[in-house]
Order: structure tokens, then sequence, then C-alpha cells
């Protein structure tokens, strides 16, 4: 294993954690966004541009969005 | 150091089940299953990979170079992609559910009825 | 009380389970020595059997299609699912769009977010659609460049107003897309079976290796999921929004 694929998958473990520990669901969609775009990098380390591709536009873009979108509806009173 | 990759595939899984487990908040639940889910991605990545190899697109390439595994690739996508829209399902059961009972902590909600 | 005994209750199972799983894969091959033989299999007869260039391409929608099928029809039903949950209930009406905030006051739209979402708009739809043409040559394909192609109705609202994204979702027009998609992909994928063949056989010409149109019904089969995911999520955003926006409860009259 060379320095990059070890540092990445540190990363990884490291943005997964906080994404469990921040107990805030929109500071953690987030969180989240940061923890998909790390997986993104560690799957272009490991050469697989397809998977990092879905993984950008889904992990760091479309759940992220839709827990904002929730939380949104959930916690506005006027939303409801 | 070879055994890192499962390291971190255990510890996401693990780490996303905790927090399932202690979840106040079903939208707060989705993010860590969304967690616990993205260990499979790893481990399937980190058995197909090979050293020295590049990915399987065969543009350019000089014959014998060393590829890394495209079935476990086809695998993840499909994963992320099911992951994906059963998350903004459970997002949207959780968003009803917390008009009929007005909270997201599933242990308050009331039981579900048919 | 039973937080605590939750928790202990956790730990311990976590870590048998660890303790297991960590020692079942000591025993697989080390990272970096992955000794085959499908993935080997395949890209050794991928560019002469089936004249594509694209490894994962080829695994997804030829190798093991079905799986793809599959897959494609529980986007389906979750997206399908999602939006008739997500109606207005008998309890509820729907409002004119308007912000929730009641702390701060909606600052009028600059015109450089404007522009910018003029800008990106029609930059993220070309980048989508040439990610899904081109799936079977490069990275990417239907399901990458069919988020992306939901993706670039986000800059309209996030540039202009729920009303501009509105005018694009009115109507049943993306909900036929949607269905178009998904049945275009099952159709195609039956197509073999009217001459006696297996379901999904590539029976299409193939074409040349590194053309637009090569790899028989690969590109066909990335446009129609392409369609069917754009359509999906385009739905799903936009039944958020309106979820957020404009459902509100019915008012006791």
């Amino acid at each position: 294993m060379n320095l990059l694929q070890i540092l990445s998958f540190l990363m990884v473990a490291l943005a997964g954690t906080g994404v469990v520990a921040t107990r805030d669901p929109l500071l953690q969609s987030m969180a989240a966004s940061f923890f998909g775009l790390q997986l993104s990098i560690l799957f272009t380390v490991l050469q697989a541009p397809d998977v990092t591709l879905s993984e950008i536009v889904v992990g760091a873009v479309a759940i992220p969005l839709m827990v904002v979108l929730t939380v949104a509806k959930t916690s506005a009173k006027g939303a409801q | 150091m070879n055994l890192l990759p499962f390291l971190v595939t255990a510890w996401l899984f693990l780490a996303g089940l905790y927090g399932i487990a202690t979840s106040r908040n079903v939208i707060h639940l989705v993010s860590c299953l969304f967690v616990a889910q993205s260990s499979t991605y790893v481990f399937l990545l980190s058995i197909g990979f090979r050293r020295q190899g590049t990915a399987p697109i065969l543009d350019e390439l000089p014959a014998g170079a060393r590829l890394v595994d495209p079935v476990v690739q086809s695998l993840a996508l499909t994963d992320i992609v099911v992951g994906a829209t059963v998350s903004a399902l459970i997002l949207v059961f959780a968003l009803q559910a917390h008009k009929k009972s007005g909270t997201l902590d599933p242990r308050r909600a009331p039981p579900m009825r048919g | 009380m039973r937080q605590q005994v939750r928790i202990i209750l956790f730990l311990v199972a976590a870590t048998l389970f660890g303790a297991v799983f960590v020692a079942a894969m000591a025993g697989l091959p080390t990272f970096g020595d992955y000794r085959g033989p499908y993935g080997d299999l395949v890209m050794q007869t991928v560019l002469k059997l089936r004249q594509a260039q694209q490894g994962v391409a080829a695994v997804t929608f030829d190798y093991r299609g079905f799986d793809t099928v599959c897959e494609e029809s529980i986007l389906f039903a979750a997206v399908a699912g999602a939006m008739l949950l997500m109606r207005p209930q008998e309890s509820e009406q729907l409002s004119d769009a308007s912000d929730q905030a009641s702390d701060r006051s909606l600052p009028a739209p600059v015109s450089a977010v404007i522009g910018c979402g003029v800008v990106m708009f029609p930059f993220t739809l070309l980048l989508g659609i040439y990610v899904v043409l081109h799936g079977h040559l490069t990275p990417g394909g239907g399901f990458q460049g069919g988020v992306l192609l939901a993706s670039a109705f986000y800059f309209v609202y996030l540039s202009g107003e729920y009303a501009d994204l509105l005018e694009y979702v009115a109507g049943h027009l993306v909900t036929l897309f949607k269905v178009a998609g998904a049945a275009a992909f099952a159709l195609m994928a039956a197509i073999p079976t009217l001459k006696g063949h297996p379901y999904m056989l590539n029976v299409m010409p193939l074409g040349k290796a590194g053309e637009l149109l090569s790899a028989g019904f690969l590109p066909l089969y990335n446009c129609s999921v392409g369609i069917e995911v754009a359509a999906g999520f385009l739905l799903l955003l936009s039944s958020f929004l309106r979820q957020v926006l404009a459902i509100r409860k019915r008012r006791p009259s």
C-alpha cells in the first residue's frame, strides 16, 4: 500500500465516524456530504472511475440535499 | 498494514450500526445507514484492487496491462443506486410519520397500524 | 437506563462481530493481490466478443445484465412509492410557494446568482448527455449521467425560484419519461427472446470498438436508463421541494 491509499482509507474512516458522531441532522448532512467526497477520492485511488462518478452525484449531492429538505419540512413551523 | 482496508470496512459498518442503535432521530438514522452501507463499497473495491493496476477501460492500453476487477465495480455501482433510492424512501416515510405523530424519535412514535 | 443497556448489548455484539469479521478477512488474498478469475476473463473477452472497451459498462449491461434489470425495477418502485406517499393528503392543501423562515427576510435574487445559474444549467445538461452517451466508451453511463441531468435542474431552483422549476415538471411529461425509460429498457432486453435467444443476449450489430455506435445494445441501454434515472430523480427532488414549499395543513374552515 502506498501513502496515498493509506491516507484516503484513514480519511474515509475518520469522516464516517464524524457523520455518526454528529447528532444534529442539519449539520450531519454537511458531514455526510464531506464523507461522500472522501469516499469518491478513495474510489479514484482504487481505480474505479465509474463508482467515483456515481458516488459524487449520489453521496455528495443527492442524499444530503434530500436530508436537508426533510429537515426543513419537519422543523420549520411554517412548513407544516 | 495490508489489513487496513478490511479494518476500515469493519469500522464503518460498526460505526454506522452504533449510530442506528442509539439514534433518537429518523433523519440521523438515514445518514448512519448511509455510512454503514458505504462499508460494502469500500469492501468490494478493496477486494478487486490490484497493485499498480489501472481502471478496466481498454482505450489505448498496452496489451497485458494490469487491470483491476470490473465485476466488483459493477456490483458497487448497483449498490449505490439502490442505496440512494431506498434512503429517499425512508426519508419520505419519516416525513409522513412526523406529520401524523409530530415526532421524529423512533422510540416515541406510536406503533403503526395498517 | 434502557439506553445504557442498549449500548452495552450493542458493544458486546459489535466486538464479537468485529473479531470474527476481521479474522475471516485475514484469510482473503491480501489487499492488491486480486486473483480473479472472473474480472480477468471479462477483460480478455470483452473486446473480441462485444466490441466494448469499457469493462464496467459491459459487466453492468451485458455479463450480468439481468441483475441490472432488477436493480432498475427497484429504483422505479422506490421512486414511484415516494411519489405516491408525497401527494397532498386529505388533510392538506396546496398553497402558493413561500419562504418559511420567520426570523429573516428573503433577499431578492442577485443578478450574479441568476447569471451563474443561466451558465451552469445548459453546461450541466450537456455534461449529463455526454456522460450518458459515452457510457460504453469512458467512465460514466446511464445512472451517473441521469443524476447529473437531474441535478442540472437544481440550478434552476437555486438561481431562480421554485415556480421556474415547477414549469419543467408540470403535467405528466416527466412521469412519462420515467415510465418510458424503464419500459424501453425492459422491452429492449426482451427483444432477443423473440428469436428464441436468452433474455438480454446482445444481438445488435456490434460495430467497431471505440466508436459511438458500438458494443450492440450498450448505448441504447445507457440512454434508456439515463432517461429513467434523470426523470426519477427530478421527480423526487421536485416532490421534496413541494412538501417543503407548497403543501400545508388544511386550515379548519
